[in-house]
């Protein structure tokens, strides 16, 4: 089992007022395993999502990525887990503006100090489609380029999971369905853990496992009841 | 460190004052404690830099492919410690090519095979049919319809390894009604050898991007599989749905379906699984899902049984064809 979650709930305090995004939600996801969480805005995906890959604090619960407790960790040492064995990738891209392609992607095993590997850069790069914008300024690329970049800086650590949060919600159809089955094709040929939000029934349909999120509840997974 | 060297600094400093004031004779006790300090600084640059030279040579130990071999020499722990990647890499490269030579000749000794097989199992059948009617000439005739039907999966095999389906899918837009009318009627006769219903729900009307006979091989592949794994007197539903940006074609049965286990390797070529009944060698899936996918498609086994999405417009050839070489 590579994500754990266990009574996971957030409560957003406001004053006077208090919003409970996520209710007492239990999770667990297996290796090699593509699971899409679909729910309206608000519904508490989001959230789910930033708990799983330790971008936020659980008001209670605990979350556990191939056996390491997230939120017993340290502040600096969970900082360096993420950005070691889980791959983010959000809708709005975050490439950071300055840098190109190849240094965006090599960016997050640099903070490692680790001199990314040449040849699998360029490997990985070719393999998203995306070879010949190396050299090219986020600025420069369309939407899906953006994407990929994103999805190979996400994939350049190897994380142990990769946590999606609408990565096509930016995209037309057409661009959005190109990156959606990259993505399955990741997870087919890499065994890639990766747990997608969306809100776009039409693409969660393509994952094997789909979860449902209504007020901060599970309230169905087609992968529920297998050991 | 650098606060052991202000530190340093501030002791001269204020250390000479102190001095200069009140009392010289202890002027020696505070250049002492500062030249203790300026050690330590220096110490400290020493260390740091011999940290940064040994995480450099690591790195390019694990890391730079290309740095040629120097043979070490030197006896310490990061010389050891190079000589056995070295070693280590030697060896993988050694294995790696190795694999990937043999994997060639496979793929080549399966398409010889089965060429070389087809003429003498064609007089074989042939001269069985010629035979008066014994139980035992339509036994030999049964088994050599067998053969020929492994033969064929393995020519279809070497033909998909050798980049044909590539070059020959043409899609374009076509009617999902078509697509299951084809495929059905190939799996029409075994579905009737043990009873299975075969129910399809195909609304009129639905169109997809995607090359007719191909994918009605890879249907096919599906409705075989489900058909094999069906008991007698089972049903086989095929449904057909159109959305904005893909259709999507479900084939479910009454089978035991696929132990989760198992889901993702059953994809793989060769695969068999640990219920496998009957004929086979374990490609008809592995055909289906390259079918799709080259066409910008995807292949799913999920609870609800197997699923196939098609493009509802072209879509990018890269993404069909590119294996990740990752």
């Amino acid at each position: 089992m590579i994500i754990k979650a266990k009574d996971l709930t957030r409560v957003y305090e406001n004053g006077a007022q208090s919003l409970c995004a996520l209710d007492s939600v239990n999770l667990s996801v297996e290796r090699g395993e593509f699971v899409s969480v679909v729910g309206t805005s608000g519904s508490g995906k989001s959230t789910l999502l930033h708990l799983l890959g330790g971008l936020d604090r659980p008001t209670r619960g605990s979350v556990a990525i191939d056996g390491a407790e997230l939120y017993a960790m340290k502040p600096d040492a969970l900082t360096v887990f993420r950005r070691r064995y889980i791959g983010f990738v959000f809708q709005s891209y975050n490439l950071i503006p300055g840098l190109n392609v190849w240094e965006n992607v090599t960016l997050p095993l640099g903070l490692d100090g680790i001199k990314a590997d040449r040849d699998e850069t360029e490997s990985l790069l070719s393999s998203l489609g995306i070879y010949d914008k190396r050299f090219s300024m986020p600025s420069e690329l369309s939407g899906g380029q953006q994407q990929r970049a994103a999805i190979a800086r996400a994939l350049a650590a190897k994380p142990h999971v990769l946590l999606a949060d609408e990565p096509t919600g930016n995209l037309d159809s057409k661009t959005g369905l190109e990156v959606m089955l990259l993505l399955g094709k990741l997870n087919e040929e890499l065994s890639q853990t990766i747990v997608m939000i969306t809100h776009n029934e039409e693409l969660a349909q393509m994952t094997a496992r789909r979860i449902r999120i209504e007020d901060g509840r599970i309230v169905s997974d087609s992968g529920e009841g297998r050991s | 460190m650098t606060a052991a060297f202000i530190a340093a600094l501030l002791l001269i400093s204020a250390g000479y004052r102190v001095v200069s004031l009140y009392d010289r004779g202890a002027v020696w006790l505070y250049l002492y404690i500062a030249a203790v300090c300026l050690c330590f600084c220096a110490f400290a640059v020493l260390e740091r830099r011999k940290r940064k030279r040994t995480e450099e040579r690591i790195e390019q130990i694990f890391f730079d492919k290309t740095a040629p071999g120097k043979p070490p020499v030197s006896e310490d722990e990061l010389s050891l410690l190079e000589r056995r990647v070295l070693l280590y890499r030697r060896q993988e490269e050694t294995r790696e090519k190795r694999l990937s030579e043999g994997y060639a000749n496979l793929a080549s000794l399966v398409s010889d095979i089965a060429h070389q097989t087809k003429t003498p199992l064609s007089a074989i059948r042939l001269n069985a049919e010629t035979l008066s009617p014994s139980p035992e000439a339509e036994r030999i005739r049964a088994q050599s319809v067998r053969l020929t039907f492994l033969i064929d999966a393995l020519t279809r095999l070497s033909r998909c390894e050798s980049r044909l389906i590539e070059d020959n899918l043409r899609p374009r837009r076509e009617r999902l009604g078509e697509l299951v009318c084809s495929a059905v009627s190939d799996v029409w006769s075994f579905a009737g050898t043990k009873s299975v219903k075969l129910e399809c729900d195909v609304p009129d009307g639905l169109e997809a991007y995607f090359d007719l006979r191909w994918t009605s091989e890879a249907l096919f592949n599906l409705l075989h599989n489900s058909v094999k794994y069906s008991p007698t007197g089972g049903t086989v539903r095929i449904k057909a749905r159109s959305y904005d940006m893909f259709a999507r074609v479900d084939v479910s049965d009454d089978g035991p379906g696929v132990p989760e286990k198992e889901r993702s390797d059953i994809w793989k070529r060769f695969y068999r699984g640990g219920n496998a009944v009957g004929d086979g060698v374990g490609i008809g899936l592995y055909l289906t899902r390259e079918i799709v996918r080259r066409q910008g498609g995807r292949a799913l086994l999920s609870d609800e049984g197997f699923s196939i999405f098609l493009p509802i417009q072209p879509i990018g050839p890269q993404y069909g064809s590119q294996q990740l070489g990752l």
